[in-house]
């Protein structure tokens, strides 16, 4: 093994360690916090297998990220099963939806399936708040207290992480076989991929499919952990949020998805926090400010990165370890 | 009042309120005929032509009739500036990009709207005719009335101009074939440029329609909902179709909205989107494109 | 030899126009077969049908005896029909390995689960695959310098013969080139051809082409089918399509 390697390897054994002793010696704000951002990551990076790798615009994530909420508490609250089984419960449900909405796909492209996912997502924020019987309208579902590995908050920390770094591997695995490559395939020029035997009909429904899955996985896990779930928690803006970390994080790429949902949760979070400090002498009305500021920013965010850095935050990474590579390969360096 | 009269008189409401519709949605598709971009930020922009007329005759007391004119002049001025800066540099880009830019500049235009005239509803003066309009026993509310009648007019001139001016002829050529019309002569980005700032006015003439009816807050854009589902189901390539979707999306909605309650109304433009998209995604008069390899 | 394809009396029309008019052609196995015709001919049109992205409107076409037109277009490479387009059809956001490797799309068998977990065998498939790629087909065509390279950047010649590899990886049984010469300089063309020819000897491959470069078609090709206005004007050994009244005329135009 070269010392690249090994160095490589010691990177990731120290991130490891750091992510398990987080817990220790953070504050349960910051554990909150990360948690949160987990089930993020989860969310994003189905939706980049989707709009990222495989082309296909969908603005209706959030619904998915519901079906997988509403499915994953429903069958806890009225069949009592282990969280585990809950959460592959909304995986399920929420992969079945995405291959329906993954239909009009098969017709449609480009912005018109933009739109077609948009009203389709409002068909099911409709459901979630009219069929009160079962999903309790607006006013939602409660979801009972679990307490993962006998650890509480702690324990739910480890679960969604370990989650989050094992859907994320299996994502990046998936593009070093035939099914990567697909995706990709369908994505470029599809009439071609026909030619080589990629059946696209099946390789869209499953970009669908498998990033609902995803969402449904996010959606099942942020159900338990915010003990609350109800239809205000999945709409457009929920969705364009989930687009934004992909297109900011960076498309077509596993490392931007974990950036971009790192991102995007924790702006809003530091502007909050810089907000009360700048005004904790003053008169500022701040709930006021915060929304319409963090707006602009989500906006300016978008249009910068769009603009300026089309590769997003992975491209921006790349570009500085492409630096920091031409650097070791200096002749005398390592 | 019987039952059929009730019925005729939702109806009539329903088309008079599709006139705003009309308005935006023909802003919608001369954008994208010409230039291929899906304007997300529409409802944004019905918005701040709004606000530009609110501030124009509240707040800096220019009476209406100038009013009227600043909102239009300023709405046009911030849809070049958006074409300009953010839309000309990313031509050729995938379509993601150009839907998240939209988006992004709407969020924007919220924010900023937000910050300066906070997030309460804000009435706008009554400046059109408060009489109700009898027909028969039927009652029409006046704003509405007055509205259908102004957005009517409006609507067809534009599409007198759209059909007959050189511009018109002009937006038509780049829209079916850009390498073309350039080669005629035709300057395709002054025509870029052109549809934005119609978009422009357009927008503003709708958002303050919607405003004067239902008072103004930066949430107004949410009613482009409705403007999308009268585009998909006129189809994105037809100008003279948007009356007849304009006309039958506002009779929906209201007569839904009448018997089924307000959740069903909000539904509605969504549905209508759904079903055209599954049955037929180029709209009720949209042009069918096919695909060479 | 027997006839690997055939082609019977194919019509296919868009709208009013009609684009191929009762074609009919075969094409002898193990022998190179070229189509030729003026721009609109109809050669391309016939190549998608042979594809699958259009459907005639009459008229058959089997291969090794299957009738192909029953099977949707991404059913057809698993018969052993690989094919190259005019504008390269080569997907950007990969490598060049890695567009290769998918001309192979149809003998892998990994599947989502198997493909997530990849330690397993979906592991040793790729190992295997690339393996049997370098093998086969970047020292044979000599892309052995851009072998992990990203596709985008790359020289117009060196991408078409990257389409070219992508379609031998199977070995195919009939390699549709369209355009396999186009926009090369001189010494390019002649590599070209000569890896045509190696094919050919070495593994049997059927050939079919469309090009419009005379000079290689006539020196390459064991028989040529002339299309004019989608209708098949003249089939034959090369010489004697050259010397064709009606395939002069079909290229200096009607006086």
């Amino acid at each position: 093994m070269s010392r690249h390697d090994i160095g490589r390897i010691a990177l990731w054994a120290l991130l490891a360690a750091a992510l398990a002793a987080f817990p220790a010696f953070g504050s349960a704000y910051l554990v909150y916090m990360a948690c949160l951002v987990a089930i993020n990551v989860i969310a994003t990076a189905g939706l980049n297998l989707t709009v990222g790798y495989a082309g296909l615009l969908s603005i209706g994530h959030s619904a998915f990220i519901g079906v997988g909420a509403y499915a994953s508490t429903l069958l806890w609250l009225h069949a009592g099963t282990p969280l585990a089984v809950n959460i592959a419960a909304g995986a399920l449900a929420a992969f079945l939806v995405g291959l329906v909405f993954g239909i009009p796909s098969l017709r449609i492209k480009g912005v018109f399936l933009a739109i077609a996912t948009l009203a389709a997502q409002y068909s099911l924020y409709f459901i979630f708040q009219q069929w009160t019987r079962v999903t309790g309208g607006d006013r939602g579902l409660s979801v009972p207290s679990v307490s993962v590995f006998g650890l509480g908050d702690t324990g739910f920390y480890y679960l969604v992480v370990m989650l989050a770094a094992l859907l994320c591997l299996t994502a990046r695995n998936l593009f070093r076989t035939r099914i990567g490559r697909g995706f990709i395939a369908v994505r470029e020029r599809d009439y071609a991929a026909e030619v080589l035997g990629v059946d696209v009909v099946r390789y869209k429904l499953l970009a669908f499919g498998l990033g609902a899955a995803y969402a449904g996985v996010a959606g099942a896990l942020g159900g338990a952990f915010l003990r609350i779930v109800n239809p205000d928690q999945f709409t457009l803006a929920v969705s364009i949020f989930f687009l934004a970390a992909v297109v900011v994080g960076g498309r077509a790429s596993i490392l931007g998805s974990i950036l971009g949902a790192a991102f995007m949760t924790l702006v809003p979070e530091m502007l909050r926090a810089l907000l009360a400090l700048s005004s904790s002498g003053g008169t500022v009305d701040l709930a006021g400010l915060l929304s319409p500021l963090r707006e602009i920013i989500f906006g300016v965010l978008i249009v910068g990165f769009l603009m300026w850095e089309p590769r997003g935050l992975a491209g921006l990474w790349d570009r500085v370890r492409g630096r920091q590579e031409a650097i070791d390969s200096r002749p005398g360096a390592a | 009042m019987n039952l059929l009269m009730q019925f005729l008189e939702y109806s009539l409401i329903g088309i008079a309120s599709g006139g705003a519709y009309i308005i935006a949605a023909l802003g919608f598709v001369i954008i994208f005929k010409a230039g291929n971009v899906f304007n997300f930020a529409m409802g944004e922009m019905m918005m701040i032509g709004a606000y530009l007329f609110y501030a124009a005759v509240m707040q800096l007391k220019f009476g209406w009739p100038v009013g009227l004119l600043v909102a239009l002049a300023g709405s046009a001025l911030l849809a070049l500036l958006i074409e300009r800066a953010l839309l000309r540099p990313m031509i050729g880009r995938p379509v993601v990009v150009l839907v998240m830019i939209t988006l992004g500049v709407g969020s924007i235009l919220r924010g900023v709207a937000g910050l300066i005239w906070g997030p309460n509803i804000i009435p706008l003066p009554e400046f059109l005719p408060q009489q109700p309009v009898f027909l028969g026993d039927i009652l029409v509310p006046g704003k509405l009335a007055w509205t259908f009648v102004v957005f009517g007019a409006l609507a067809l001139a534009f599409i007198a101009y759209y059909r007959y001016s050189r511009a018109g002829v002009a937006i038509r050529a780049t829209s079916s074939d850009q390498i073309t019309a350039e080669g005629l002569g035709i300057n395709i980005r002054q025509v870029f440029s052109m549809t934005w700032a119609m978009a422009g006015v357009l927008a503003a003439a709708a958002g303050i329609a919607a405003g004067a009816i239902n008072g103004i807050t930066p949430q107004l854009g949410d009613a482009a909902l409705s403007v999308l589902a009268v585009v998909m189901l006129a189809g994105m390539s037809s100008v003279g179709g948007v009356v007849v979707a304009g006309i039958l999306v506002g009779w929906m909605e209201t007569v839904v909205g009448a018997y089924l309650g307000a959740a069903w109304q909000s539904f509605i433009p969504y549905l209508v989107v759904l079903l055209m998209m599954i049955v037929r995604p180029t709209g009720l008069f949209g042009e069918q494109r096919i695909e060479r390899i | 030899m027997p006839e690997l394809l055939n082609i019977e009396g194919v019509s296919l029309a868009f709208g009013g126009v009609a684009a191929l008019e009762d074609v009919s052609a075969s094409v002898r196995e193990g022998a190179i077969t070229a189509v030729i015709g003026p721009n609109g001919a109809g050669k391309t049109s016939l190549f998608n049908v042979v594809s699958g992205f259009y459907r005639p409107s009459q008229g058959k076409v089997s291969f090794g005896g299957t009738d192909i037109l029953a099977l949707p277009a991404h059913g057809r490479s698993r018969l052993g029909i690989a094919r190259t387009f005019q504008n390269i059809a080569l997907f950007a956001g990969m490598t060049v390995l890695e567009n290769i490797k998918l001309g192979a799309h149809d003998q892998l068998r990994a599947n989502v689960f198997s493909a997530g977990l990849y330690l397993g065998w979906a592991r040793h498939e790729e190992t295997a695959l690339s393996r049997r790629i370098d093998r086969d087909v970047i020292d044979f065509l000599d892309l052995g310098e851009i072998r992990d390279r990203p596709i985008a950047g790359l020289p117009y010649g060196l991408q078409k013969r990257v389409e070219i590899a992508r379609a031998l990886v199977m070995r195919p049984r009939l390699l549709l080139l369209d355009e396999p010469v186009a926009g090369m300089n001189a010494a390019e063309k002649v590599a070209m051809a000569g890896y045509i020819r190696r094919c050919v000897a070495e593994w049997g491959t059927t050939v079919l082409l469309i090009d419009h470069d005379m000079g290689m078609v006539m020196e390459l090709s064991d028989h040529v089918v002339v299309l004019n206005f989608g209708r098949m004007i003249a089939a034959g050994a090369p010489d004697s399509v050259r010397r064709h009244p009606g395939v002069i005329e079909a290229y200096l135009g009607a006086e």
